[in-house]
């Protein structure tokens, strides 16, 4: 058997236990050291990262805005300026997750979140929601909730720069459904959503 | 408040489109729906929100007219602080809900029981007024609009009493001008019951003012061809005027002189042509016929220039 066919959790457990073994040979504050440049290395090297960063105070990458946990759902959108529905399914969703500790949610939460927001009514929030997912902005999560993305994350910290924000956005491809055929249909690649 | 017993002349559109108009003109308004229907709360917020609101309405997390209300209907104490939303810039809005019916059954007992000096009595005609004024106070509005259910019930009755000015927004049509007769009565008939009930009470006990104006008529729905009324529509004109008058002017100013404009002209407070589709894009969206996305910009442009006209006569006399 070849190190590629060993499974998976194996060598995650393996270099677990390396990193212990030598860990444990140096001192609290050296071991806090070498722990720290591994974090910045793998975090310098794949920024965009597929997992929820941790939240608040503790977390260096949510934006300059974050620590203030007082600013309201209104002022964060007023803030934020999103252009369409689905830009503003994105805000909300970043400020469930980050200022309501909420990083999975529902159609209803980010419906609620509006209406407290005083912005106007979605045509249908769950296509927005739909739609923001298909572009990327969301992610499916478990039991049927949804969760902002990377991607989505970093376009709504981005935002009011649109240029910055649509840079964000860029390398993003459209979620693409699997027909019952096996076909692939094209994915919605206009906005879906009405501008505000 | 916008009155008329008379149902689909347009008073949930008037409301929310005035309202609009003057948070246009740097001006807070406060919306209260205070139809048991939720009509109001069904244009301005996601149904799936109203619903979620409305299911809690009956615990302790209630934010509806209702759970405001409800200690006093249960005996368990005083009204309960709620909040209002806000739905766009300078536009609140508390939610109304279905349980505002079981209010109303138990307010005719409360009038009887004021009529009889009785504090439950006053406490419980009071309680809506009592509520809207404090959340009208929190966010410091210039006005308030109640957006009520088409009846002559006591929940409306309450509310009228309670304002300072109603507006009657009316179509066209023989049954709105046969409405118009019922409504004069009974609105004669309210204030100068109120009055007895003023005249009674201890003092220093708040109470419903009792001295709603009338501000004016606002003639909805009428469909319009070639920029003149329909020839049908138009021929109820002359008609309306006429009942107006003797029907509601005429009734208001045997009370009280005051409650009442005798100018023909100062009554007419505005005209609403149909606008159809547009109407119902503004309910669906949520927002004034003038920010619907999409739709006809001529239709759009007239809808800003009709309610822009009513809303300025609302600041000039308010």
């Amino acid at each position: 058997m070849t190190e590629q066919d060993r499974p998976k959790q194996q060598l995650e457990q393996e270099a677990i236990n390396a990193m212990f073994h030598v860990l444990n040979g140096l001192e609290e504050e050296s071991q806090q050291r070498v722990l720290q440049t591994v974090v910045a290395y793998y975090q310098s090297a794949f920024p965009v990262q597929s997992r929820i960063p941790p939240r608040g105070a503790e977390s260096p990458s949510i934006g300059p805005f974050s620590e203030d946990r007082s600013i309201s759902p209104k002022s964060f959108t007023m803030q934020k300026q999103p252009s369409t529905d689905v830009e503003r399914v994105a805000c909300l969703a970043y400020y469930l997750t980050y200022y309501r500790d909420m990083p999975h949610f529902k159609t209803l939460d980010i419906s609620t979140l509006n209406t407290e927001a005083a912005q106007p009514k979605f045509a249908n929030a769950t296509v927005s929601l739909e739609n923001a997912t298909k572009m990327g902005y969301l992610v499916p999560a478990t039991k049927g909730t949804k969760q902002l993305s990377a991607a989505g994350e970093v376009f709504v910290q981005k935002l009011p720069d649109r240029e910055a924000a649509k840079t964000a956005m860029a390398g993003v491809k459209p979620r693409r459904k699997n027909r019952k055929g096996g076909q692939r249909e094209e994915s919605q690649q206009s906005e879906g959503d009405d501008q505000s | 408040m916008v009155f008329n017993h008379k149902g689909g002349v347009g008073k949930t559109t008037l409301t929310v489109n005035i309202a609009s108009a003057l948070a246009d003109a740097n001006k807070k308004v406060l919306l209260v729906d205070s139809d048991p229907q939720c009509n109001l709360s069904s244009y301005l917020v996601e149904a799936s929100v109203l619903d979620d609101v409305l299911d809690r309405s009956d615990t302790d997390a209630g934010q509806t007219l209702w759970s405001a209300v409800k200690p006093i209907v249960e005996a368990a104490g005083d009204v309960k602080p709620i909040t209002a939303v806000e739905r766009f810039p300078n536009v609140f809005l508390i939610y109304g809900d279905l349980k505002l019916a079981d209010f109303e059954q138990e307010l005719p007992q409360m009038w009887l029981e004021a009529l009889q000096r009785k504090l439950k009595g006053y406490r419980g005609v009071t309680a809506l007024s009592y509520t809207v004024n404090e959340i009208a106070a929190q966010h410091d509005v210039d006005y308030v609009f109640y957006d009520c259910g088409p009846n002559i019930g006591a929940l409306n009755r309450a509310i009228l009493l309670d304002c300072d000015y109603f507006i009657v927004p009316a179509a066209l049509d023989e049954f709105s001008i046969r409405a118009l007769k019922t409504l004069g009565i009974t609105l004669e008939n309210w204030i100068r019951t109120w009055r007895t009930v003023l005249d009674l009470a201890p003092d220093n006990i708040y109470l419903l003012p009792g001295a709603p104006k009338f501000l004016g008529y606002v003639i909805q729905r009428f469909r319009v061809y070639g920029g003149q009324v329909s020839a049908g529509q138009a021929a109820y004109l002359p008609r309306f005027e006429k009942q107006i008058y003797s029907d509601i002017v005429s009734r208001l100013r045997s009370v009280d002189p005051e409650l009442a404009s005798e100018s023909l002209v100062e009554n007419v407070l505005g005209e609403v042509r149909d606008f159809s589709t547009m109407a119902t894009k503004s309910q669906i969206q949520g927002v004034a016929i003038e920010n619907v996305r999409g739709g006809n910009q001529q239709l759009k442009a007239e809808a800003r220039e009709s309610f822009s006209v009513i809303a300025q006569k609302i600041i000039e006399r308010c």
